[in-house]
């Protein structure tokens, strides 16, 4: 939990979140700001990071590695529209 | 005999402090894990707190700019009255009950006023108190923080400007029929071109876009002069590039429009 929500807590300090909340509905720039999210977990660790609507409906996904065992740490992003929710999930 | 005697009790000794020792041990190990585990809760409740602490003024931004722009198409400044908190409450407290934690979140109104830089822009002022409780380790973390942000959207003058305009004319029309009671309608004609010239040409200079549309009657018989001057469609639009935006996800200009109005002056000839 504590290296996902570092990755987390690092992207807020470098205005990725504010990036992601900006793009939404602009396709590539929500994909290029969730690429910026997905670099700060360390190599060799599987990860998966969705960005999903109040509802549960999944705006974007990316993961990489085996998904079996990730802990998750989710946190609330406003949008222009919306509330959402943005889950990252990163295993040992 | 006596020494067969002598060695089972040492080893029953010896066997009862090892269990001790081990159930000790393991006591100790699980007194440990669960300490961790505490911890773990608390710097999960304090990600939690910092998480909602982080988007709070994400949520108060979109809510002012949206009510700046509100506002602005119906020629009022911001009422700090519309900006509604409730969604974000419900919303941030289903997301932390759905990570375990029961969350008690105090907002308190926002408030809005002028700012200074950018000067006329809006000052959004807002506190957040909050009592984050574990539900499985039943850790709790309480806090406040104040939360304040600047749209540098600039209404306050552009309302300044708008009604600036109005009083203006007026008042260079009063002027020109003090020093000249016959003053003719060319003349008035000009002054209104003249003047809305020139607030096109100051509200350039600080980053704003000028328009308006002015009508004017003017009749005159041996005693009196009217003057009759209709401002329709009178808008000011903050284009510096700071003053952009998002509505919808959509880059928007924030138009002040002030509604249609008229102004009667009547002038007694000398």
């Amino acid at each position: 939990m504590s290296l996902a929500a570092d990755v987390l807590r690092t992207a807020e300090s470098l205005g990725y979140i504010d990036e992601l909340a900006r793009s939404e509905g602009d396709g590539p720039s929500s994909e290029k700001a969730m690429t910026k999210i997905a670099s700060l977990v360390p190599t060799n660790h599987p990860f998966a990071l969705s960005w999903l609507t109040k509802e549960g409906s999944i705006i974007e996904v990316t993961k990489s590695g085996d998904q079996a065992n990730l802990a998750y740490i989710a946190i609330i992003i406003t949008t222009s529209t919306q509330i959402t929710c943005l889950a990252l999930g990163v295993g040992g | 005999m006596k020494r067969a005697y002598l060695l089972t009790t040492t080893a029953i000794v010896v066997a009862y402090l090892t269990i001790l020792l081990i159930q000790g041990i393991s006591e100790e190990v699980a007194m440990l894990r669960e300490v961790a585990a505490q911890r773990t809760a608390v710097t999960r409740l304090s990600y939690c707190a910092e998480a909602i602490s982080d988007d709070l003024p994400r949520y108060l931004r979109r809510e002012v700019e949206r009510e700046v722009l509100r506002s602005a198409a119906s020629g009022d400044l911001p009422d700090p009255s519309k900006i509604d908190v409730e969604e974000w409450r419900t919303a941030s407290s289903d997301y932390l009950t759905a990570q375990k934690v029961l969350a008690e979140l105090d907002i308190g109104g926002a408030s809005l006023s002028r700012s200074n830089a950018p000067e006329g822009a809006v000052v959004c002022k807002a506190s957040l108190g909050y009592s984050l409780q574990d539900q499985v380790y039943e850790t709790e973390l309480q806090g406040e923080g104040a939360v304040t942000f600047v749209v540098p959207v600039r209404i306050y003058l552009m309302s300044d400007v708008a009604s600036n305009f109005r009083w203006s004319i007026a008042d260079k029309i009063k002027r020109a029929f003090s020093v000249n009671g016959n003053t003719s309608a060319d003349t008035v004609r000009g002054i209104i071109s003249e003047t809305i010239g020139e607030y096109k040409r100051s509200c350039a200079n600080m980053g704003l876009e000028f328009g308006v549309d002015v009508g004017m009657e003017f009749s005159s018989d041996n005693e009196t002069t009217t003057v009759f001057v209709s401002f329709k469609d009178l808008r000011v639009t903050d284009v510096s590039p700071s003053a952009e935006i998002l509505v919808d996800g959509k880059p928007t200009r924030v138009t002040f429009r002030m509604k249609s109005s008229n102004r009667t002056l009547v002038f007694r000839h000398n």
